[in-house]
């Protein structure tokens, strides 16, 4: 018998001013799986997760973590890792000092982490003994996932971990995410960015404006997807071969390829008449920014 | 937690810098009365430089002044705000850990560092003092002789009454440690309490009131030397801390337990 991760209910944020950071959000987070909440700028996320480890105190509603209500200092906490806005550490002291400070500082044994792995997975190699203060942005982000590993935890809590990041350490981060929910561990991953959530979520929480707008897995969340991004070997002939195709709504250039309103039609419909067309098809990805995706589920309700 | 937060503050050059600028005066005073001896009473003692037990009185007073209120502040003042200023405040609290535990390992070390700095001018007064001056009894302004035991004994009493009279402004700068973000700020606050309770202290319109100001009886201890303060005033020093003390640390633990951490 497995106790749910994460029940979040009803749970409420105003702040002084009459807004509502987060408005009466009711959510389930199931374990093993990496669940994306999405949203743009603004929308409630971080105050959310601030919420779930009992940093901000919720006006109203509540949350559970593996079935025990969350407040400051609770003890569940010991099974969460967490990276919330950015990594947060002592700058005089090195990688490494700080990993086993903040462990400390939890009054657990250090046997019960694993400093030289989680270093490992930050990849600072010889810098993890140098001051934190000389290490670049993506370092310092590598270090804050590889802080919310240090306890080999049952919960992840990451608030825009790919955030600066290179494309390439943004793959290495989404490897480590992974292969964390194929231990068992269950993440939940924040961010602004569809392109993020499709390549390495399960399921998906759509927030917008404090209010939970979609939630289901990621395959139907981009079904109501409109607008997709296509990137062919031949612009010119893809542009014809999709405005003879039925139903699909406009077709204008974009980059080194093409923005499609899909319509009604599918993307595998689309692929195929490209392809049969013998245009060289290089990547067909839903619009990358959240704003599009939002119109498009927006639209279809 | 004590031990993490105390390796935490021993590695910071900020905390030689504060210890070190407190432990600077005595040796300066020392410095200065070498080469030049003053003639005659100096800084309220009969002869400075008959002996050597005599710098670290002198430096007590001068320190407990303004230096040491500085320092203290500095202390307390970046216990809370200085982790938010990191962003690790956030990484702090995500432990199962109480904000409670949190808080008050935070003053144990903040006080502590504030004891360890006022320890420091009479240790180093004594060391620097006594190489310069030997080791004598002193001869208060009444003339009265003090043997060397008897001396150290006073001076030690002093020390921890100096000490404890600077929890008002540690207590006022480690609650608005809780409250703003800003380190400076917080600082600023206990040093201003420092110096704005000496300056309505020294209105003389305002006498009537004098006494409820946290540094009052901040020189109460020098009757143990000179002709100046009494015991009676030493334990209204002690007293009048307390409920600077409770009614700061109530606000600083009310405070922080209720805060939306968001840094």
């Amino acid at each position: 018998m497995t106790t749910t991760p994460i029940v979040i209910d009803d749970l409420t944020k105003r702040y002084d001013s009459d807004v509502l950071a987060v408005d009466h959000l009711t959510l389930s987070i199931g374990g093993g799986s990496v669940f994306g909440l999405l949203g743009p700028n603004g929308a409630g996320k971080t105050t959310t997760m601030r919420m779930l480890v009992g940093l901000i105190h919720p006006s109203s509603g509540g949350v559970r973590i593996f079935g025990e209500p969350v407040k400051p200092g609770a003890a569940v906490l010991r099974r969460v890792g967490v990276l919330v806005e950015g990594p947060g550490f002592v700058p005089h002291l090195s990688g490494r000092e700080n990993l086993e400070l903040f462990w400390k500082a939890g009054g657990e044994p250090m046997s019960d982490s694993n400093v030289d792995r989680a270093l490992e997975i930050a990849d600072l190699g010889d810098a993890a003994n140098r001051k934190y203060k000389t290490y670049s942005h993506g370092m310092r982000q590598r270090l804050g996932l590889a802080q919310a590993l240090l306890g080999k935890p049952d919960l992840l809590i990451l608030d825009e971990p790919t955030d600066g990041l290179d494309p390439q350490q943004m793959r290495q981060t989404r490897g480590v995410l992974r292969s964390a929910a194929a231990s068992g561990t269950t993440v939940l991953v924040s961010s602004h960015l569809l392109s993020e959530v499709e390549q390495v979520c399960d399921h998906v929480a759509v927030m917008d404006k404090g209010r939970l707008v979609a939630t289901g897995a990621v395959s139907e969340l981009l079904g109501a997807t409109t607008a997709v991004y296509v990137e062919v070997d031949d612009v010119g002939l893809a542009t014809q071969v999709l405005n003879a195709l039925g139903g699909v709504g406009s077709v204008a250039p974009e980059g080194r390829g093409l923005s499609v309103d899909l319509g009604g039609v599918e993307r595998k419909e689309i692929t195929a008449a490209l392809v049969r067309a013998g245009v060289g098809v290089e990547t067909i990805t839903a619009r990358h920014h959240l704003e599009d995706a939002f119109i498009g589920l927006l639209e279809h309700q | 937690m004590i031990a993490v937060e105390a390796r935490k503050q021993a590695l910071r050059l900020r905390t030689y810098i504060g210890l070190g600028l407190v432990a600077l005066i005595p040796i300066i005073f020392t410095a200065s009365f070498k080469a030049n001896p003053p003639k005659g009473h100096a800084l309220g003692l009969f002869d400075l430089t008959a002996s050597g037990l005599n710098i670290p009185i002198a430096a007590l007073a001068a320190e407990s002044a303004f230096l040491l209120i500085v320092v203290v502040s500095l202390f307390a003042g970046e216990t809370i705000s200085g982790e938010a200023n990191w962003g690790t405040l956030s990484y702090l609290l995500v432990r199962p850990v109480s904000r409670n535990r949190v808080l008050g390992s935070k003053l144990v070390v903040a006080a502590g560092l504030a004891l360890l700095a006022t320890l420091v001018v009479p240790v180093v007064g004594l060391a620097v003092g006594t190489l310069a001056f030997g080791w004598h009894p002193i001869t208060t302004p009444s003339l009265t002789i003090v043997s060397q035991g008897s001396a150290l004994g006073r001076l030690a009493l002093s020390t921890l009454y100096v000490a404890w009279s600077q929890a008002a402004y540690l207590s006022f700068a480690f609650m608005l440690s809780t409250m703003t973000d800003s380190a400076f700020a917080a600082v600023a606050g206990g040093v201003g309490l420092g110096v704005v309770s000496q300056i309505l202290n020294n209105i003389s319109a305002l006498n009537g009131t004098s006494y409820i100001y946290p540094t009052h009886y901040l020189d109460a201890w020098q009757h143990l030397f000179f002709q100046q303060g009494s015991s009676t005033e030493m334990l209204r020093g002690v007293v009048l801390q307390l409920p600077y003390v409770l009614v700061f640390l109530g606000i600083a633990w009310w405070w922080f337990n209720r805060k939306d951490v968001l840094s």
